[in-house]
């Protein structure tokens, strides 16, 4: 019998028309690790609720069919049973915290103290709980000290410590930077290793190819892919869902078009799967042409000298420092010029200084030493609100600033606060609405909108106060690849109109493919500074940063190539300009 | 406060941490902290009862005022309760000036200042209003200071209430600290919109809405995760509930706690048949 079975599913919201599920048959057997991918608004969450019996004791709705979970009837089982045998977790790791208990330990602790655990079995259960995810040796820390890889580990040991049949995982690492996503996918593997049955909704295509035994795609409520993930994520209906491609499958596409990779090989998944591929071609025009010498023009360069200072405004910072009050101490000696036009990333672990960096440029953060300019401006003399004329800032979290009735006064704020006429907040306001793709939504209650179109809302908001510079902190989290290609669209348009641009970001990829200068933060000073290519070609540098360098470039490394490639087109380019 | 039973190492190595949860809850191993929470608790609450109906003056605030702030540098808590007054002081120089200089009940003059006439009947009612409030909140702050919340809730559960009603309780007190936070950024994001918070009180009136709409609609919107997360932790199971953690409580601490409620019910009574006879 599968672990778990569901049976025609179908399952509405309260108050909507349509179904957010219809007509689900899923049987998942034990053991199984079965990765659920779709565009946001695919019907994900819900299918994990539907799994965990959040539908229908949480979520009431109108739902049909059958779920059966180590043969319980989530319909008929009251939840306080269910989540003995199903755990369950959530995309933001704070909120998953119960908030009663103080240290990591008594966090584990708190499940098993509602199912009335006798207390002399429950230290080998949460020690045993903490050691599976890794964080043996934090019992003691308070949950909320913790990193939030950290924390989304601290809510898998608590599921685990109720010793569940299965685990169901929404978007564990949506959330996370790289090395704490990265931490999640292991201790997942480890887990499912040990025999238990995963179910994973997630976005991180090469992660789920590392990992995933079986996947199934969901589209508008309907599951319409179901299989291994060599043969799914290959899928070519996949960008057109929203979904996308990994790097190394979009680079063999493009090397199959081009006779690189053979018409009858399977297209790669993996990085072991497509350095093996590549590795033949490559060796041919190694011996053929001498590959490895000559690196492309540098993109930071090409940007730089089309850049004639149009709005002569750029960024300076010189000898900054900044401390918080307790004594975290975020920006040491920082010094960075950033000239009109230029569109740059800041990249670094958790903690390196990023988005106090970003905060200093208009004066949200004012530092203790040393000077921040923007254009002939020092920061120090004006207020954050004077300042944003001249930059606008994106949050992380869009929830922190929608407030308006409606979505277009919400993108109005910012331009009306500024004193702009009301023709020109007319067409700013309708032109950003439009840019990101929700100018038909401009009537709608911005907070009804998914996260990911909050965080549309929220880029909206700081394209409509039409500034010379713009700071976006984390501008693709929660997006899926339509969203985060309509964003590099975005920023296309910014650069033709000559506009700086700072992105805080933890992903790699999309600098490689869209921000031509790059800093590196590592323990509050520039670890690294300038061309993205040749920054990335630093390995040493960005080794010790304890970040994972783009796919492109670990496939070329793993290649042996002294190129650094940004690109999968680039990559297969080069390799057929070579043939 | 202690631990007992056989799990004594385990929550020494939990609270081990000094550096918890973010509360108003200070770090500290003094003979106040480690008094069982209801203890000050119901300390904190008897003080309030008191203060307010006791008959006379403010003779019994005025002791139950030096009562705490003594136990507080005692225990090393007299800086932060100090702080706090110093943050409520112009609260309460505005409480005085209102009611000395415009009382309904003013008649005798102490002072005059020009057109500014202080009365001694108005000064004398602010002064113990400030002194009834004063004993309040140092003896509440005792409470905060020294109890974290996760303590005073799991004090509470092994008292026996509803697991629902001290989530309900314990919860804003928890939750407090991370409002804060989350206002400082929904400032922070209003600010780089444009929306003038700095300057005079007019733009910080017209900036008011900006600032606690968004707060109070994102703290609703995790309202529904936090509740999930309760669920997911099997919280309304219908077993019953077990601690990993058991509180010391002295019996010396019960009969104390009991002494204070007899006395506060019974200054009560009697402060109502004053009020009533007198």
């Amino acid at each position: 019998m599968a672990e778990i079975d569901v049976h025609d599913l179908t399952y509405t919201y309260p108050l909507m028309q349509q179904p957010a599920l219809r007509g689900i048959h899923l049987s998942i057997e034990k053991g199984e690790l079965l990765a659920v991918i779709g565009a946001n608004g695919s019907g994900k969450s819900t299918l994990c609720y539907a799994l965990s019996g959040l539908i229908p004791h949480f979520f009431r709705g109108n739902m049909s069919g059958t779920v059966l979970i180590a043969g319980q009837d989530t319909q008929k089982c009251p939840l306080g049973v269910l989540m003995q045998t199903i755990g369950v977790t959530l995309q933001n790791p704070a909120s998953q915290l119960s908030g009663v208990r103080y240290t990591v330990y008594e966090e584990v602790a708190f499940g098993l103290e509602n199912l009335g655990i006798d207390p002399s079995k429950m230290p080998e259960r949460i020690e045993r709980a903490l050691g599976l995810v890794g964080l043996s040796g934090l019992e003691g820390r308070s949950p909320y000290h913790l990193s939030g890889g950290q924390q989304q580990r601290l809510a898998l040991a608590c599921a685990l410590a109720m010793q569940p049949k299965a685990l169901v995982l929404d978007e564990p690492t949506a959330m996370l930077d790289p090395l704490g996503g990265q931490a999640i996918i292991d201790a997942i593997k480890a887990l499912n290793q040990e025999g238990a049955t995963v179910v994973i909704a997630e976005n991180r295509l090469e992660w789920i190819a590392e990992f995933a035994s079986r996947v199934v795609v969901l589209s508008q409520g309907e599951i319409i892919f179901d299989g291994s993930p060599q043969n799914i994520l290959t899928a070519p209906e996949l960008p057109r869902l929203g979904v996308g491609w990994t790097r190394f499958t979009q680079a063999a596409y493009r090397g199959r078009e081009r006779g690189l990779w053979p018409q009858d090989r399977p297209l790669p998944v993996s990085l072991a799967q497509a350095t093996a591929g590549f590795r033949q071609v490559v060796m041919e025009r190694k011996m053929a042409h001498g590959l490895q010498n000559g690196l492309p023009t540098d993109r930071a360069d090409f940007a730089r000298s089309v850049v004639d200072q149009p709005t002569n405004v750029d960024v300076r910072l010189t000898d900054v420092h900044f401390t918080y009050r307790d004594g975290v101490r975020a920006l040491q000696n920082v010094s960075l010029r950033i000239d009109a036009g230029e569109q740059i990333a800041v990249v670094g672990q958790n903690g390196s200084g990023k988005t106090t960096l970003a905060r200093t440029l208009n004066a949200l953060l004012r530092p203790q030493q040393g000077e921040v300019w923007v254009g002939n401006r020092c920061t120090a003399l004006y207020t954050t609100a004077k300042l944003a004329r001249w930059i606008a800032y994106m949050f992380q979290n869009p929830d922190e600033q929608l407030f308006q009735r409606t979505l277009w006064d919400e993108v109005a704020f910012g331009p009306r606060n500024l004193g702009y006429p009301a023709e020109r907040i007319y067409s700013l306001v309708e032109k950003a609405l439009a840019a990101v793709g929700l100018l038909e939504e401009k009537r709608a209650n911005p907070r009804d909108l998914g996260f990911s179109g909050r965080k549309r809302a929220a880029l909206a908001c700081a394209l409509a106060m039409d500034t010379p510079i713009l700071a976006l902190d984390e501008p693709t989290a929660g997006l899926d690849a339509m969203e985060t290609e309509m964003l590099s669209n975005v920023l296309r348009q910014l650069r033709e109109q000559r506009r700086t641009i700072l992105v805080i970001t933890h992903d790699i990829d999309f600098v490689a493919e869209n921000l031509p200068r790059l800093v590196l933060l590592h323990n509050g000073h520039i670890l690294l500074e300038g061309g993205t290519r040749n920054t990335l070609a630093a390995t040493d540098e960005w080794m010790a940063s304890g970040l994972h360098p783009p796919h492109m470039v670990r496939l070329g490394n793993a290649l042996g190539l002294a190129k650094t490639y940004l690109t999968p087109e680039e990559f297969v380019d080069d390799l057929s300009a070579r043939g | 406060m202690g631990v007992s039973g056989d799990h004594k190492d385990t929550a020494r190595r939990a609270s081990s941490d000094a550096q918890l949860t973010r509360s108003l809850y200070i770090p500290g191993s003094s003979w106040l902290h480690r008094l069982h929470p209801l203890t000050k608790l119901s300390y904190a609450a008897s003080t309030a009862l008191i203060v307010f109906t006791a008959p006379g003056g403010g003779w019994s605030a005025a002791v139950l005022l030096a009562a705490s702030l003594l136990l507080g540098m005692l225990n090393g808590l007299g800086r932060p309760i100090w702080s706090a007054f110093l943050r409520l002081a112009a609260l309460g120089g505005m409480l005085l000036a209102v009611h000395s200089l415009f009382n309904p009940a003013n008649v005798t003059p102490l002072v005059t200042w020009g057109v500014l006439t202080v009365y001694r009947e108005g000064f004398s009612y602010a002064l113990l209003v400030l002194t009834r409030l004063a004993a309040a909140l140092s003896a509440s702050l005792l409470l905060v200071f020294s109890v974290h919340p996760a303590d005073l809730m799991l004090a509470l559960a092994q008292a026996g209430l509803p697991p629902g009603a001290i989530y309900l309780f314990g919860s804003p007190l928890l939750l407090l600290p991370q409002m804060q936070a989350r206002a400082e950024a929904v400032l922070a994001a209003q600010r780089a919109r444009g929306l003038e918070t700095e300057g005079n009180l007019l733009q910080r009136m017209l900036a008011l809405f900006p600032t606690i709409a968004p707060l109070i609609y994102s703290a609703l919107m995790e309202v529904e995760d936090r509740a999930i997360a309760l669920e997911m932790r099997a919280f309304r199971s219908t077993h019953r509930k077990t601690s990993l953690r058991r509180l010391d409580d002295a019996r010396w601490q019960k009969v104390f706690r009991w002494a204070m409620w007899i006395a506060a019910l019974g200054v009560m009574l009697i402060g109502i048949w004053w009020r009533l006879n007198g």
